[in-house]
């Protein structure tokens, strides 16, 4: 796994949590939403591991209610700690983002 | 991590509602399916964990094909590399709970080695049909079984190492493969069987044998199929 790929999955882990930290969603709906803010060529396959991770560390917690189709389908909010994470996150990336323009000339 | 109720029914009939549920995907849809089953159901996840993902990724299959869109849109262009990911979310299970799950392979593959050991003690003699209610244990049937369950074992990693791998070189090294572990098996236990054929350790009636794999069978059943388990996760 590539640096470049370790920092993708970071900041897509942060904007999943601030999409979950918006209401109550599940992994397809959360695929759509993050689509319509720019992310176009993800897929459910992309976010789905990382929902497991999120989950993994207690950030996020599930309701399992019937789907229309299938088996019973997760429902996604964040924990306490998640809100944590995702305040940290927010922090961090206002604080990157600040060094990378400045290093890029625009800050 | 309290993070999920309690599962109300036992894993054998999530794993049949699952299994229920897939034969609605066709095409891309059902290959994805069943590379991602099977690569999950032979890997070192624990069949908890094996099962909710299962069933995650069968939610996402059905709605996608339901929706018209074309399977790497929900998976990816990888199936493997989603497999991978899957497998380094859920990380490593912890060491009790993996020698809890081994017992699903451990106790089906020691009923099959226990019926071997009754079936291999069966021989004519003097134009009879002997051996077939009394055993006669020998080393080499304990080693035999020992060596049946850890064949169940091999096969399954041997699966889980090639399932995506294409082509006909691939087929030709699984098949090499199968075949030697399944020959190293019987010359095993051919040549252990003559080796050791006079060093009988007990006799056993094969009732107790029967009682033996009648036990085992409903304590597997009890605590595998039936019985509520908490989600690990």
């Amino acid at each position: 796994m590539t640096d470049n790929s370790q920092l993708s999955k970071g900041i897509l882990e942060g904007c999943i949590l601030k999409v979950i930290a918006t209401g109550e969603t599940y992994g397809y709906a959360i695929v759509e939403q993050l689509r319509a803010f720019g992310f176009e060529d993800i897929s459910e396959g992309t976010v789905y591991p990382l929902l497991l991770r999120l989950e993994k560390n207690g950030w996020l917690k599930f309701e399992k209610r019937p789907s229309e189709l299938g088996p019973m389908r997760k429902y996604y909010t964040l924990t306490e700690l998640g809100g944590e994470a995702l305040a940290d996150f927010e922090e961090n990336w206002s604080r990157m983002k600040n060094m990378v323009e400045r290093i890029l000339g625009r800050g | 991590m309290e993070n999920s109720k309690i599962e109300r029914r036992g894993l054998d009939a999530l794993i049949a509602e699952h299994n229920r549920l897939c034969e609605g995907l066709v095409g891309d849809y059902e290959k994805a399916y069943t590379d991602i089953v099977v690569y999950l159901r032979t890997s070192n996840m624990v069949a908890e964990e094996v099962e909710s993902c299962v069933g995650d990724v069968l939610d996402m299959l059905i709605e996608g094909q339901g929706k018209g869109l074309p399977v790497e849109a929900i998976v990816g262009d990888d199936v493997e590399a989603f497999c991978h990911e899957i497998s380094a979310a859920v990380g490593k299970p912890r060491i009790k709970d993996r020698v809890v799950d081994r017992f699903r392979i451990l106790i089906p593959s020691l009923q099959v080695a226990l019926f071997f050991a009754w079936f291999n003690n069966i021989h004519l003699k003097d134009g009879f049909v002997r051996g077939v209610t009394i055993i006669k244990v020998t080393p080499a049937v304990l080693i035999n079984i020992v060596l049946m369950v850890c064949t169940a074992f091999i096969i399954i990693h041997i699966f889980h190492r090639n399932l995506f791998k294409e082509g006909k070189g691939a087929d030709r090294i699984l098949f090499a493969q199968f075949f030697a572990v399944f020959l190293t098996l019987i010359v095993s236990m051919v040549g252990l069987s003559y080796v050791m054929e006079q060093w009988v350790l007990f006799e056993m009636h094969v009732v107790w044998l029967l009682m033996a794999m009648g036990v085992i069978w409903a304590l597997y059943t009890f605590y595998f199929g039936r019985l509520p388990r908490k989600h690990p996760r």
